[in-house]
């Protein structure tokens, strides 16, 4: 039936209408913390001290949780530079067990890959976006390094930043993970990397 | 499938490649000209982002692609119809051609039973106010955007990590109001500021002689309903011998003009031949 007829549903659809807008909107922060965002800066010299990226999957919301909850995304990953010259960088994801791919300004035809080179201006922040694939070991309670990412000066060979991406489950309990999860050792050699501080 | 299908069809994919990435070439092209080096995907087209961008006084430059594209958008909107949706949104056409493979007693026809109007505009101005209020949704329930993964994931052979926001999305855009309703453009009607912003200035412009507009030809229409069956966006209806006609939901797509056989409406200039336009009035029927 059509209920085309009172201005009173009417304006009842259009507040259904606004209120769908906003709670969409409200929805959409909370679930902000599926996606990561971590910023670099590099000044060509020394190896910067950065952050750790820590994914909580009890983060995901539903629909994720349901349909996609073993692939995963930093969102931006930026890398700014605060030397006075220009550098030339290698951004590589390393020591992840699945797929990732580093992917900087809009996609192309070809497929991107876990390596990025390219220059970044005095004062410039580059914007890399890193799509990984999560193991099944990732998905314990206790924190699992899913790898690391790392900056490396292209005509030095100097580390110039590196960042260590972990996963974990707070919802998931110690005697779940004993489980279903083959205790990972991995992770334990990857502290070596450098410093970082939990997020 | 007649000539004007062919030419819709031919507008939709010429759209897929002119403003979706990888290909995005009305961006790129359209840059190049700038003297930039702007991102070329539907991100720097998208009307959306502009339109919040000088809401909330984030830009004000002119000379961006997404600011001249919502220029060139809402002056197509107010000479031709909405245009853009007719002839060249791939997003929009998508789920119009999947809901076409679904059998009808499968089919909920939406703007039969909610009607479209009220909540379109109403999501356009929650969608204006929630960069003050809950947080810009620009990204978070965009058709646009998961179509252009939709693409790249065709082409790259991976669509990548989806939000929960991405999912809920595909979910209402190609699922409940996709392949499941009526027409395949619940998403258009309901939910698309873009295709909302365009039939408010097509509203204003089909008050001229000199645009373009769905004409109609009451002594000509025999009540066949053939155009009511037809419409996507459940923009005519017909009841007790009365053609309704729904300016704030139409597209301009002509398919009801193709289907009629008397040719008693037709797209072009001159007057609409509607004997009132429903300017804000939700009881108003368009009597032939
Ligand atoms: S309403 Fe939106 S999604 Fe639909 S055709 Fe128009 S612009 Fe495209
Ligand atoms: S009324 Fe006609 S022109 Fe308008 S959307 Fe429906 S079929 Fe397309």
């Amino acid at each position: 039936m059509f209920i085309k007829k009172s201005y009173l549903s009417s304006l009842m659809l259009l507040i259904v209408g606004i209120s769908f807008a906003l709670g969409f909107g409200y929805y959409k922060n909370a679930v902000a913390k599926e996606q990561a965002a971590a910023t670099v800066a590099i000044n060509g010299e020394s190896i910067a001290a950065t952050q750790s990226i820590v994914f909580d999957i009890a983060d995901q919301g539903m629909p994720k949780k349901w349909l996609q909850p073993n692939q995963i995304l930093i969102a931006s990953y930026l890398i700014k530079n605060e030397s006075k010259n220009p550098l030339a960088i290698q951004v590589e994801a390393v020591d992840f067990v699945k797929q990732v791919v580093l992917e900087v300004g809009s996609p192309d035809i070809k497929k991107p890959s876990a390596i990025y080179m390219g220059t970044v201006e005095s004062g410039k922040t580059l914007r890399v976006k890193v799509k990984m694939d999560l193991a099944d070991q990732h998905f314990s309670q206790t924190k699992q390094q899913i790898g690391v990412l790392q900056i490396v000066d292209i005509q030095t060979g100097a580390l110039l930043g590196n960042t260590s991406v972990y996963a974990m489950n707070s919802s998931q309990s110690l005697d779940q993970d004993q489980k279903s999860v083959t205790p990972s050792t991995v992770h334990e050699t990857h502290e070596s990397h450098g410093s970082h501080e939990e997020k | 499938m007649n000539q004007r299908e062919i030419k819709r069809i031919l507008g939709y994919f010429a759209g897929l490649f002119l403003f979706f990435a990888p290909f995005a070439y009305y961006q790129k092209t359209l840059s190049v000209w700038l003297g930039g080096s702007q991102a070329s995907d539907i991100h720097s087209f998208c009307l959306r982002i502009p339109l919040l961008n000088v809401l909330t006084g984030q830009s004000i430059e002119i000379f961006n692609v997404g600011i001249i594209s919502l220029l060139l958008l809402v002056s197509a909107a107010f000479f031709l119809g909405p245009f853009f949706c007719a002839h060249l949104c791939a997003s929009g056409a998508l789920p119009e051609y999947l809901s076409r493979l679904m059998p009808k007693r499968f089919k909920i026809d939406w703007q039969r039973s909610v009607n479209p109007v009220p909540i379109r505009y109403g999501f356009f101005v929650g969608y204006l106010l929630s960069p003050f209020l809950a947080g810009s949704i620009a990204c978070a329930l965009c058709n646009y955007s998961f179509m252009e993964r939709l693409i790249v994931g065709g082409v790259q052979g991976d669509i990548g990590p989806l939000g929960s926001t991405a999912i809920i999305t595909a979910i209402l855009w190609l699922g409940i109001f996709g392949v499941m309703a009526k027409g395949g453009r619940g998403f258009c009607s309901y939910l698309c500021p873009v295709g909302a912003l365009q039939s408010a200035v097509h509203s204003v412009g089909a008050r001229f002689r000199f645009t373009y507009k769905l004409r109609f030809i009451p002594s000509k229409c025999v009540n066949c309903k053939q155009c009511v069956k037809k419409c996507p966006m459940g923009a005519l209806s017909h009841k007790d011998g009365i053609l309704s006609y729904e300016v704030y939901n139409c597209i301009t797509c002509g398919q009801c003009a193709g289907v009629c056989a008397k040719n008693a409406l037709a797209y072009g200039t001159g007057e609409s031949g509607w004997q009132k336009e429903n300017a804000g009035e939700p009881e108003l029927e368009l009597v032939k």
